[in-house]
């Protein structure tokens, strides 16, 4: 669990000069640090139950990482760096639990049946994830405001900044790209 | 795909998203120019418009958060939780997992109860430590221990308690093919320890199989004695909802009351025990319920009646026909209304070995005893039927006072007396118990206001010694919890029923001169012992009180001597408290280590630096033996720092206050204040050793704490602000010093006679700083005075004289007096 701001300071600019093979070895001690805080953040908030992910993201990236030394082009690249970790890390941390988990799951909904069920349907992430890919080839960046938005759990209007575009484009984006995702999922399901 | 066909289709569909659906296919009409497959295409995705508007929209993180708590919930085998290594998960329940860990400071296996998440830390920890004393006193061969408790690095709560290695008792009684005799048998002894609880006044509240465990010696253990009470404050305002879910999930051994949400009380768990049994006869549940569903259980419980015993398939072949007695008594605690019920486990307990001895069962009695509660009730007179049966047993009591006063009879006493309390604490007819407002639980303070209003409107003019009797356990009871008023109440209506100079009597004195000075009115305690300790001793020597009794007194009297600033005649009372305390037994064990703190703070009063980290080390070995893992060890800890700074071995010194630090932060969290006491004697050893920076840091942390925590009154407040005002005027600070010493000065003028000590050493250290800025003429009259004051308090040779001594041949030599240097240096010890 000791992992030096160096260390990760240093994975995170090679990553971004395009060395993928980083990313493997960035995405556990990033990992840890947003498990161990997320536990910390429900623990404290566990009331509420507000989670706000883009708070989680930018406290793990200040605790983690040396801002002296990285000099980010702008806001836009932290949060798009953000962004695809926080893709990364939930869609890899679905990818390996889901199967172990189903049947836990299902025993949890019928104990709650008597009670409400969340509103919306859970996501498989999985699915998600490469359908978001498929998406992507035909549509980059409506797709980058997926991920902004979804996986960075960014607003609107900063999704607008970080991409450079208008914050109307954004929302038509946004709302394009949900039906072409829904689609693919729910072709896939069929 | 090309990107030019792509983005049109996605042009065409943001606009058609803009327009109301009825307008859209005039709109793609004339848009797709009759391209149908690109009609088509589009349609496909507007049509999912409906179930797309909810789709994504909450953000990624929040579908996971959930599953990643759980996961990131779980420890891995060697890991550390302070001084436990973590060998394997053993149990999973609603309020967390439990975990068989070694103590790696006792070599012993553990079992490590990890709270979940949701129980805020701050709050928990408060109400832990109130409760934690009381758990940790149930010393029962039948009970796991509960050893202590504390926060893990990250925040969470846990508890550690006796590794049990055993069988559930349901699987036990199936796989051993036990007999319906050991099986009640067996039963027996679970009701004893439930009973042995209820006496000290504790709730188990969630008995089931699962709790109760059977070595393989055939003994019953039972677990997580009082832990849900202890939890349930916390559960009451954070969670509510979670876990009324929780306490859905296994509803089946809970009691009415309980899954009616209402108070629950010893006759709860006589209930729950009631459903154990009902499965040791017949291996299964009382109530045969369709669906699993909770509403359903609820139902049944609450009024559903429960099939007799012998109507079901018995579990054990060899039996005798369960009907009858064991149908009675099954049925009596399984009763919906709690005061139906037997009175006590004890009382289930008694009415089965009758049952095995072939005597005729109290159960067959119910209807009357019911009878006669409902009459009760129509009458509107507020007494339960506990109250009943503790009129009954007066008699018993008091003839057992007039008799004799043979052990074995005063023994008998006083479980007839814990009897009453605990049938008191049994009462809970609802709409004549104490109704709290909603969500709140039965403290102890309750049940004793209780149990002081019954016992007012009980008839005892044949028996005052008996009132008198449980006036004074309500007194001590309500002593050992911190309600001073209403126990000097009590002990004085005690004393009032007691014979004047009897054994009774002085021992109520000591109690009441306990309260009467935890009130602040030292002047009246001192006069009431100095009354009383002769009379002790007279009686001590003729055997009719003992020890301990007269070791108290001396040691409170000894307290308010050295309160008084009499150092010297507190050493005295102190040493002949010690002397008395030699037994082994537990309870002369904390006593004599309160004792032996407080001696060795006399000795360091009077300068006697060496006896006093002699015996302080005799402390700290005797806890790190016993019990390493408690904040007294780190108590103990921080007391042998303090002396050894003052004795100036700082190496050692600071080796034990870091020791403390660890185990404060591990057991107390980072805000409690004997932490920050701790800090503060940190600081003030690092400033004597001139590592400035870091005392300052190590005083910062500490005045953060105070304030958080207290503030100004509390009496190290103005301590620390000296600290820091001493190391800001070494640092060459000496405006800030200035203001700070100020502050500390005006502190102790508020709080406390200006002849104090503690006022003194406030001055002394302002003169200090006025001194290293020159202003010798302000600086003079303030060393001066500190200087006798002290002197006049604590001798010549006392260390606080002596740097007051020291801080005037400063100031003369600075301001160039030799011939007043000269004459006060010769009053140091040591130069």
């Amino acid at each position: 669990m000791e992992k030096t701001p160096d260390d990760v300071t240093e994975l995170l600019l090679k990553w971004q000069e395009g060395d993928d093979d980083v990313s493997a070895r960035l995405m556990p001690l990033v990992y840890e640090e947003l498990r161990r805080l997320a536990r910390n953040y429900l623990q404290r908030e566990r009331a509420d139950h507000t989670l706000q992910p883009t708070a989680l993201v930018h406290e793990a990236y200040l605790r983690m990482v040396d801002s002296k030394s990285v000099t980010w082009k702008d806001r836009a690249h932290f949060y798009g760096i953000a962004a695809r970790l926080m893709r990364r890390i939930l869609v890899d941390h679905a990818r390996t639990h889901n199967a172990a988990k189903r049947g836990g799951l299902e025993q949890k909904l019928i104990l709650e049946e008597a009670h409400d069920l969340p509103a919306e349907a859970p996501v498989e992430l999985v699915a998600l994830d490469s359908a978001l890919e498929d998406f992507a080839r035909s549509y980059p960046r409506k797709s980058e405001v997926v991920e902004l938005k979804f996986f960075g759990g960014l607003q609107a209007r900063e999704i607008s900044e970080v991409l450079q575009v208008s914050e109307k484009t954004v929302l038509r984006d946004w709302n394009f790209a949900k039906l072409w995702l829904c689609r693919a999922l729910s072709e896939n399901a069929l | 795909m090309h990107s030019e066909q792509a983005e049109q289709i996605a042009d065409l569909v943001q606009r058609a998203l803009e327009r109301d659906p009825p307008e859209r296919a005039e709109f793609l009409d004339k848009a797709c120019c009759g391209d149908a497959e690109l009609r088509r295409e589009i349609e496909s995705l507007l049509r999912q418009e409906n179930q797309a508007r909810e789709f994504i929209e909450t953000p990624a993180y929040e579908h996971v958060a959930d599953r990643l708590l759980d996961e990131a919930g779980k420890l891995v085998a060697g890991q550390l939780i302070g001084d436990y290594k973590i060998i394997s998960l053993i149990g999973e329940g609603g309020m967390g997992e439990v975990y068989l860990a070694e103590d790696t400071a006792l070599h012993r296996k553990v079992a490590l109860k990890l709270i979940k998440a949701g129980f805020g830390t701050a709050r928990f920890l408060r109400h832990f430590r109130n409760e934690e004393r009381i758990l940790a006193g149930l010393t029962h061969p039948n009970i796991a221990r509960l050893y202590g408790g504390g926060i893990a690095s990250d925040g969470t709560p846990y508890f550690v308690m006796e590794y049990i290695e055993g069988q559930r008792i349901d699987q036990y009684c199936r796989d051993k093919i036990v007999s319906l005799r050991q099986r009640l048998e067996l039963f027996r002894k679970v009701c004893a320890a439930v009973a042995y609880a209820h006496q000290h006044l504790v709730i188990h509240r969630d008995l089931k199989p699962a709790n109760i465990r059977v070595t393989p010696e055939g003994e019953p253990k039972l677990l997580d004695f009082g832990i849900a009470k202890l939890l349930e404050p916390e559960t009451t305002a954070i969670a509510q909802q979670t876990v009324t879910l929780q306490a859905l999930m296994t509803p089946d051994y809970a009691s009415p009351e309980q899954v009616r949400g209402e108070l629950m009380s010893t006759a709860s768990d006589v209930y729950s025990l009631g459903v154990v049994l009902y499965e040791l006869l017949t291996g299964q549940r009382p109530y045969r319920i369709k669906g699993r569903r909770p509403h359903e259980i609820i139902r049944a419980i609450a009024e559903h009646e429960p099939e007799r015993p012998s109507s079901r398939q018995p579990a054990i072949r060899d039996q005798k026909s369960l009907k009858g007695d064991l149908d009675n008594i099954v049925l009596k605690a399984l009763r919906k209304e709690p005061e139906r019920r037997y009175a006590s486990a004890a009382q289930l307990s008694e009415d089965i070995r009758r049952h095995l001895e072939g005597l005729p069962v109290l159960a067959r009695k119910d209807t009357f005893t019911y009878r006669a509660s409902k009459f009760i009730a129509r009458n509107r007179v507020v007494v339960a039927a506990a109250a009943l049966l503790f009129l009954t047993l007066l008699g018993g009591i008091a003839a057992t006072l007039v008799q004799s006063r043979k052990a074995h009879q005063a023994k008998a006493k006083a479980e007839a007396i814990n009897q009453f309390l605990s049938d008191t604490l049994n009462y809970t007819d609802p709409r004549t118990t104490v109704k709290k407002t909603e969500n709140q639980i039965i403290t102890i303070k309750d049940v004793l206001d209780k149990a002081a209003n019954q016992l007012d409107k009980e008839n005892f003019s044949a028996h005052p010694e008996v009132k008198a009797e449980l006036n004074s356990i309500l007194g001590e009871s309500y002593l050992s919890q911190g309600f001073y008023d209403v126990a000097e109440k009590r002990l004085r209506l005690a004393l009032e029923g007691s014979k004047p100079n009897s054994p009774a009597a002085l021992k109520i004195k000591v109690s009441l001169g306990d309260a009467i000075a935890s009130q602040g009115r030292n002047d009246e305690s001192e006069k009431l012992y100095r009354e009383i300790i002769p009379d002790l001793r007279a009686q001590f020597r003729s055997r009719d009180v003992d020890s301990n009794y007269l070791a108290i007194a001396l040691l409170n009297l000894g307290v308010l001597r050295r309160a008084h600033g009499n150092s010297r005649e507190a050493e005295e009372l102190l040493r002949e408290s010690l002397q008395l305390i030699s037994d082994g037994s537990e309870k002369s064990t904390s006593t004599r280590s309160v004792v032996r703190g407080t001696l060795v703070l006399t000795l360091m009063d009077q300068g006697k630096i060496d006896e006093a980290v002699e015996k302080q080390r005799e402390a700290v070995a005797e806890l790190r033996q016993t019990s390493p893992n408690t904040a007294d060890f780190g108590y103990a800890l921080t007391g042998l720092g303090s002396f050894l700074t003052e004795k100036g071995s700082f190496a050692e010194a600071d080796a034990n206050l870091t020791e403390a630090e660890k185990i404060y932060r591990r057991l107390l969290g980072d805000q409690h204040m004997w932490l920050g006491d701790n800090l503060r004697l940190q600081a003030n050893s690092l400033y004597k050793q001139d590592r400035l920076e870091e005392a300052q840091n190590k005083i910062e942390q500490t005045l953060k704490i105070y304030r958080t925590n207290s503030g100004p009154q509390y009496l190290n407040f103005a301590t620390a602000l000296m600290i820091q005002g001493l190391i800001f005027n070494q640092m060459g600070r000496s405006q800030e010093a200035e203001q700070v010493l100020r502050d500390a000065v005006r502190i102790r003028n508020e709080n406390l006679p200006k002849e104090h000590f503690l006022s003194a050493l406030a001055r002394g250290a302002l003169g200090q700083c006025l001194t290293t800025q020159k202003r010798f003429a302000e600086a003079e009259p303030l060393l001066l005075e500190s200087y006798s004051t002290l002197k006049a308090s604590q001798g010549a040779a006392n260390p606080r004289t002596q740097i007051a001594t020291q801080r005037l041949v400063a100031l003369y030599e600075a301001c160039g007096r030799a011939d007043k240097a000269e004459q006060y240096r010769s009053e140091l010890v040591s130069p």
